[in-house]
């Protein structure tokens, strides 16, 4: 068999973080009920007028600042026109002539190294409604429609699978962290379709190419490429299928790709500029006002962390890889609790929990003073570590109150140590032989009478407290 | 050159003309297809393209949402609804 | 003042059809800047007139006498009639018939509330008997609207001050250059634009829908088909045709083009002349041309006025800012 090399384009959907729509002041909020933010013109009814969104049009300054792209002077929206249920005016306003920027350049980091990914442009436009399928017909819900996004459009320029994650996991920091969105593939507001060809290794020309779309995951990506690769291969080497240059569905559950005969294919869109939308002029000044208050990058984040809060560069690491772990640090850092403490408690206590399938850390909702109280009352010694693993579960879950929890399930660590040596001396009493071992240098024994204790407190004692006491007593006996 | 006729452009539109409709639009076509080659004869290398009547830049609002009218009143107009959303026949991907 | 308004133009709670049956029962749910302008002026607001199609309709025949917006004013029903007059029929009619029907230049006059059309073109006038309550209710009307994103600055127009001096020129007193063109120009940049903005009706989330559709597809053919009037169906042809890949460059990008260098010229000679004065019931039997004259002032942005001069039915045209100069000119006659 012929040696084959994947050659691979992304355009990756982001939806940007506004209040309001790219066009119309609707709220652009997720989940709410269908179409509660949607007004007469989103939903495509006639006399009103688009007017930009001036943050949108600044986070796709951000965006194209983050990427390293070059962006243009003079910015204009085109309209580019097709019928779909979800699309409320038969036309979608987007950039064909004149995008936020071109040229950008992403580097990622792969098993095989560091490469850069080159993109050919960003465009800003506005996201398309939902459609729901139910008992033989389809609901339309126009909530995102009009909700502002940017294309981040690539080069083909991917060999595999991990190279596409690894840029997606890099955009994903970048545009995260300079607040561009909050790039949650679960609720769409980030989405990728990848475009696939197949060619025999070591030629230059492009094979047949194919675009799938609809993959809601990190893992379904990876499984569609592999599926897609596969079937391009399998069509060169036996022929059994011709290759056609089409848009297609990934089927996550089928785990195929389908083809959408009807809907993306051999549409002539008929982009025109729109005369409704005056040109934007993105000036020098601008550009250099956004720049100046991007938030921290995950890059400048793991500088601070290593740097002056001296942290390990492999807990720096695994903090500054998710924009929403960074921002719980900051926010417990706030609480003046020490460095080292909210280290161990991301990594260690935060990372264990059980947050479902299908999602990452970037989503875990868990409020940060709740978090920093119960850190507080460990530190404290209120309340011991096993037990406050067990509240952090329930923050996060029922969002309960530590302290609150703590009183009203009587959890309070034991520290009357009067209490402690009454359970001691009655342990020691009840097991003379276990004295003696321990007396003759078994260690173990140690263990065993430390634990015992803890179970006669109910689990509240501070093992160190214990330990101490247990071993003057033992000693004494 | 491919002669243009309505029936070319009737799907893009989603349009169905009626024979009628159809000759007096191909009637139409086929005279502006002359006066488009007297414009294709004009030179206007180098002209910026007049897209926007008035000459202004940088017409933006700030990002503040707002609601404008309720979802009943956005529904009321629905040929059909059902629970909230608009209802059409199913989509087939 | 009591007035009445074309249903292309928006009232809230009220059904307005803009005259298409794609619009069958469509209750409004905003109202027009003018009409809330004109009501917040005291004047009173009697109702709807049913115009030909969103106002556009004889875009590709012939254009008759009259409609009922005309009698509405000839049947004395009220004093004016707001209007959306793309390509000039509106002027045209009323100069015909001894009216007069004024149009502040683009941005001038929101167009928010009003159905779109051809966008670059759509401009809100005001059809009256007599000019001095016209050129009242178009300053009624102006100033900046936040909700239409391209309008000129100003908050308040003044169009009182009278001017004893006018310069004005007959069509064929100067050159009119592109003259030959502008048909092509005018049907391909309002043809594209009012294909795009009638995308909207489509059956889905209001208006019209054909009953008993089978599938999707169904529903958007036959929804639109018998709901979109032949005028709005003809220029769908066209406007996909400028518009499709092969064409474009060609045919759009270069009307594009073609419409700078129209509007260049016939500022400039606006500039050195006050008005240019346009026969409105020119019968040189050549339709494209006869209603490119129409086109002309829409299409560069310039404001216009139809009235009676010596006998004659006439459409005046000129540069924002002229507009005092202009309206002199009718109100003395």
């Amino acid at each position: 068999m012929k040696e084959y090399e994947i050659v691979m384009g992304l355009e990756v959907h982001v939806e940007l973080a506004t209040n309001s729509k790219l066009f119309c002041s609707c709220s652009a909020k997720f989940g709410a009920d269908a179409n509660e933010h949607v007004c007469p013109a989103c939903a495509g009814m006639p006399g009103m007028l688009p007017i930009a969104n001036k943050r949108a049009v600044e986070l796709g300054i951000a965006a194209s600042i983050v990427t390293n792209s070059e962006i243009t002077p003079v910015i204009s929206f085109d309209k580019k026109n097709y019928f779909y249920p979800d699309l409320s005016c038969g036309y979608q306003i987007t950039q064909l002539y004149a995008p936020i920027c071109r040229n950008g350049r992403v580097e990622i980091e792969t098993s095989k190294g560091k490469k850069d990914i080159t993109l050919k442009q960003i465009h800003i436009e506005e996201d398309a409604g939902k459609l729901v399928h139910s008992h033989g017909v389809s609901l339309v819900d126009y909530n995102r429609c009009s909700v502002p996004l940017v294309e981040i459009v690539s080069n083909p320029d991917f060999r595999s699978a991990e190279e596409v994650l690894a840029y997606l996991e890099k955009l994903r920091a970048l545009l995260s962290f300079a607040g561009v969105s909050d790039c949650k593939m679960q609720e769409g507001s980030m989405r990728c379709d990848v475009n696939l060809s197949v060619r025999e290794k070591g030629t230059t020309a492009f094979g047949v190419r194919t675009e799938m779309k609809n993959m809601n995951s990190f893992s379904a990506i990876e499984r569609a490429i592999e599926y897609e690769a596969q079937r391009h291969i399998d069509a060169l080497e036996t022929g059994c299928e011709e290759l056609v240059q089409e848009t297609r569905r990934w089927d996550d559950n089928a785990g195929k790709s389908f083809s959408m005969r009807n809907k993306e294919n051999a549409t002539d869109y008929r982009y025109f500029p729109d005369c409704d939308i005056m040109p934007i002029v993105v000036t020098d000044e601008w550009i250099e006002k956004v720049r100046a208050t991007l938030p921290e990058s995950a890059h400048d984040k793991y500088a601070r962390m290593t740097g002056e809060l001296s942290i390990s560069e492999v807990d720096a690491k695994i903090i500054t890889k998710s924009k929403r772990l960074c921002d719980i640090f900051d926010a417990l850092m706030a609480h003046g609790l020490p460095v080292k403490d909210v280290v161990t408690w991301i990594v260690t206590e935060l990372l264990s929990l059980d947050i479902g399938e299908n999602k990452s850390y970037d989503d875990i909702e868990i409020d940060c003073d709740k978090l920093a109280s119960l850190i507080s009352m460990t530190n404290k010694k209120v309340i011991n570590r096993t037990v406050a693993k067990k509240i952090l579960a329930l923050v996060y879950t029922d969002n309960v109150d530590p302290e609150t929890y703590v009183k009203e399930n009587n959890l309070g660590m034991v520290s009357d140590t009067g209490a402690i040596e009454a359970i001691i001396a009655q342990l020691i009493a009840e097991n003379p032989n276990s004295v003696k071992e321990y007396k003759e240098g078994n260690a173990k024994v140690f263990t065993f009478f430390v634990g015992k204790t803890m179970k006669q407190t109910a689990g509240k004692a501070d093992p160190t407290v214990v330990r101490e006491i247990l071993a003057r007593m033992l000693d004494e006996a | 050159m491919a002669k243009n006729t309505a029936e070319m452009y009737e799907p893009m539109a989603k349009l169905s003309l009626d024979s009628e409709t159809r000759a007096w639009a191909d009637d139409i076509i086929a005279r502006l297809e002359g006066e488009f080659e007297k414009m294709e004869k004009v030179d206007t290398d180098g002209v910026e393209p007049l897209v926007t009547v008035l000459d202004l830049k940088n017409v933006l609002r700030e990002d503040v949402s707002s609601q404008l009218v309720s979802r009943d009143t956005l529904l009321e107009n629905a040929p059909e609804e059902y629970d909230g959303y608009f209802q059409v026949p199913k989509t087939i991907d | 003042m009591k007035f009445m308004m074309q249903s292309c133009l928006m009232v809230k709670d009220t059904v307005c059809d803009g005259g298409s049956k794609i619009l069958e029962g469509f209750k409004s749910p905003l109202s027009a800047t003018a009409y809330e302008k004109c009501v917040a002026a005291g004047m009173e607001f009697l109702g709807l007139v049913t115009p030909f199609e969103f106002g556009i309709d004889s875009l590709f025949c012939d254009c008759p006498d009259k409609d009922g917006t005309i009698d509405a004013i000839l049947e004395g029903k009220c004093d004016f009639v707001l209007c959306n007059d793309v390509y000039g029929k509106m002027s045209r009619m009323a100069a015909v018939n001894g009216l007069v029907y004024l149009a502040g230049a683009y941005g001038t006059v929101s167009r928010f509330g009003i159905m779109q059309t051809v966008s670059s073109m759509d401009r809100v006038g005001v059809l009256c008997k007599k000019a001095e309550d016209g050129i009242k209710v178009l300053e009624t009307i102006s100033g900046k609207d936040e909700k239409d994103g391209s309008m000129l600055d100003t908050e308040k127009y003044d169009y009182s001050a009278k001017c004893d001096k006018v310069k004005a020129v007959k069509a064929d007193e100067v050159e009119m250059k592109y003259f030959d063109l502008l048909p092509a120009v005018f049907y391909t940049l309002a043809s594209a634009e009012l294909c795009n903005n009638t995308n909207r009706y489509d059956g889905v989330k209001f208006g019209y829908r054909a009953p008993d559709v089978t599938d999707l597809n169904d529903l958007y053919l036959r929804s639109r088909t018998e709901g979109l009037g032949k005028d709005v169906q003809i220029a769908s042809m066209v406007g996909c045709m400028v518009l499709a890949k092969e064409n474009y460059e060609k045919w759009y990008f270069k009307a594009m083009q073609l419409r700078r260098m129209i509007r260049d010229y016939y500022w400039a000679l606006l500039t050195d002349a006050d008005v240019l004065v346009l026969d409105a019931k020119c019968d040189c039997g050549d339709k494209f041309r006869q209603l490119a004259l129409y086109a002309l002032a829409p299409l560069c942005g310039f404001a216009s006025a139809a009235a009676t001069l010596d006998g004659k039915p006439v459409e005046l045209v000129c540069k924002p800012g002229k507009e005092n100069i202009m309206f002199s000119m009718i109100t003395e006659g």
